[in-house]
């Protein structure tokens, strides 16, 4: 009797790229957050200091006279996104779509099975960054790129960008740092807990526990607290770095330098916790 | 044969507690089972072999290659993770498709891929079912939908028939029968001795962190027979019983009791006094109520070999 071959012809055809691998988890996490509806409302509430803005431009522009206190410049924008960290928008989407980003993969086993999937821990993280990421530019970066649309439609000169003309440099570096800040912070966070809920505590006392701990010692006559002792201000603090306003800022070059190193420790964090299947056995 | 995966002098630490201590196993095509109680290292070396965990020391390789993060070694893979479970938003069919997507099969193979997988584990009524309403089988039926999906070269399954049916076990061990003769290498965990016997004749049993035997089950069964059976009998006359059987040769040692009306031998032929017992009924008119062997399990079984080491 003739012994055929009996071994697979294997798939030889394209495969996708490792980005495309991280955008496929990144599009699953997006379309699974986009079905929540308190996300949207989330979204939605947080895009009404948009239209305050927008509003803002809107009767600059056109009662000039009768508001001459509402100037445009370089630093709404400055201070626009730096709104959206101090009055929480930031901070609540990050919780909402970072917290369980990890720690939920830990708590099933999931984690497992990504593990044994054709991806590595980089991509991972890449998957699991792109949404919370892409959700927290949706309440910065896009909304501060339309108001400056807005401006643009409305006046009549190119003023503003005379006298800023790496205005629009400036909110994209500051929006993708801040965003960039935040979410891996959250990311680190969920790593360490199989608990979204703890997860969620962890970064909360993280972000919020900061602004009320410089509160408390700013009443002590000893020192001037520093701002990068705080997410949010060391956060706000950073943006004169990026509108080249610095003597307006308290310490901003400081407060840019703890973020940066918050960034590496939160890297550190996700590169010890995601190093192997331990963690979730 | 050529071994599809290696494994040599492999011990695994989790921090001061051995999880494998110093292993060399060599796996072929075909269907292995690994067989041992409750912590005996099987997961650990499953986690070995899927890469999920790098070795404490020794060297694991699998189609020639370390599998510890290599997706190289991943794309060869498909794993059945004991416990795992799901988005809860996500339905069978997209968490098939999605895991696709991840082995980097562009949409539409994903999704042509994910409706044949869900389809060859009978869960094509129920594919657009959000996996949180599934039964613990169906979510069991789903993982092994996701780790055969992209038609591995290896297949790992830890302790697959946990939480099945009775046809869900049937199924699943015919699958991995067909696998292994499909020339796929196959490799299964279970502490379930007559489970394993029906999926392969290959096994390698395990306890406390290593192996101690490996190879045909025949020559386990051998080990196992020559164990002495304990063989516990209710009987309202143990009395009368416990004269009789004492009349037979390969009685190792019997004690019975009145009040719990009970016997209790101890033999290294089982088979030969549950023949004498059905005797006893058919022949000498006696009354059993019962007859259990407490000891009839791999617990058992790896006590005794480690005791005559």
């Amino acid at each position: 009797m003739p012994l055929h071959d009996l071994s697979y012809q294997r798939f030889e055809g394209a495969r996708t790229s490792r980005l495309a691998r991280s955008l496929a988890m990144a599009r699953s996490s997006g379309s699974l957050l986009l079905r929540r509806r308190s996300f949207l409302l989330l979204l939605a509430v947080s895009w009404i200091s948009v239209i305050l803005r927008g509003a803002q431009i809107f009767v600059a522009h056109s009662f000039p006279d009768a508001f001459p206190f509402l100037t445009i410049d370089a630093r709404l924008w400055q201070e626009f996104v730096s709104q959206q960290v101090l009055y929480l928008p930031v901070i609540l989407i990050a919780l909402y779509t970072g917290a369980g980003a990890i720690s939920a993969d830990l708590a099933s086993g999931a984690f497992v099975v990504y593990l044994s999937k054709p991806i590595s821990r980089s991509d991972y993280v890449i998957g699991k960054a792109l949404p919370v990421v892409t959700a927290l530019l949706a309440v910065t970066l896009a909304p501060a790129l339309i108001l400056l649309l807005v401006h643009l439609f409305l006046a009549e000169d190119l003023v503003l960008f005379q006298s800023a003309p790496l205005l629009p440099l400036s909110v994209i570096g500051y929006s993708v740092w801040t965003c960039s800040y935040f979410t891996l912070a959250v990311l680190a966070i969920s790593s360490l807990s199989r608990s979204s809920r703890v997860a969620g505590a962890g970064f909360v006392a993280l972000s919020l526990g900061g602004p009320i701990f410089l509160k408390a010692i700013s009443r002590l006559p000893i020192f001037d607290p520093p701002a990068f002792l705080s997410m949010i201000d060391a956060t706000v603090d950073s943006g004169h770095l990026f509108f080249g306003d610095v003597s307006a800022g308290r310490t901003p070059f400081r407060s840019f330098v703890a973020m940066a190193v918050l960034m590496a420790v939160s890297v550190a964090v996700l590169r010890f916790r995601l190093r192997s299947a331990e963690v979730s056995s | 044969m050529s071994a599809v995966i290696e494994l040599s002098g492999v011990s695994r630490w989790y921090g001061s507690v051995v999880g494998l201590s110093r292993v060399d196993l060599t796996f072929a095509r075909g269907v292995t089972a690994l067989l041992g109680p409750n912590g005996a290292g099987k997961s650990t070396l499953l986690k070995l072999v899927t890469g999920l965990l790098r070795p404490s020391s020794g060297k694991v390789s699998v189609l020639g290659a370390s599998p510890f993060a290599n997706p190289d070694v991943h794309r060869k893979l498909g794993l059945v993770p004991e416990e795992e479970e799901f988005q809860a938003r996500v339905n069978a069919l997209d968490w098939v498709e999605y895991l696709l997507r991840l082995h980097g099969f562009d949409e539409p193979a994903a999704r042509e891929r994910a409706h044949k997988a869900i389809h060859d584990v009978g869960l094509e009524s129920v594919s657009r079912r959000r996996v949180m309403t599934f039964s613990r089988g169906m979510k069991q039926r789903l993982r092994i939908a996701q780790a055969m999906a992209h038609d591995p070269e290896i297949l790992v399954l830890d302790e697959p028939l946990t939480g099945l049916d009775p046809v869900g076990r049937r199924d699943v061990i015919e699958w991995i029968r067909d696998w292994g003769a499909r020339g796929k290498s196959v490799l299964v965990s279970s502490h379930i001795l007559h489970e394993v016997e029906l999926m392969t004749r290959e096994v390698v049993l395990m306890t406390a962190g290593k192996v101690m035997a490996s190879g045909n089950i025949h020559e386990i069964r051998r080990l196992i027979d020559a164990h002495p059976h304990h063989i516990l009998i209710s009987t309202p006359e143990p009395r009368r019983l416990a004269a009789h059987l004492l009349e037979q040769d390969g009685l190792h040692s019997i004690s019975f009791s009145e009040a719990l009306a009970q016997v209790k031998l101890e033999t290294r032929e089982p088979d030969r006094f549950y023949e004498l017992l059905a005797n006893y009924v058919l022949h000498l008119d006696g009354i059993i109520h019962e007859v259990s062997s407490p000891d009839d399990n791999l617990e058992a079984v790896f006590r005794y070999l480690v005791e005559t080491r």
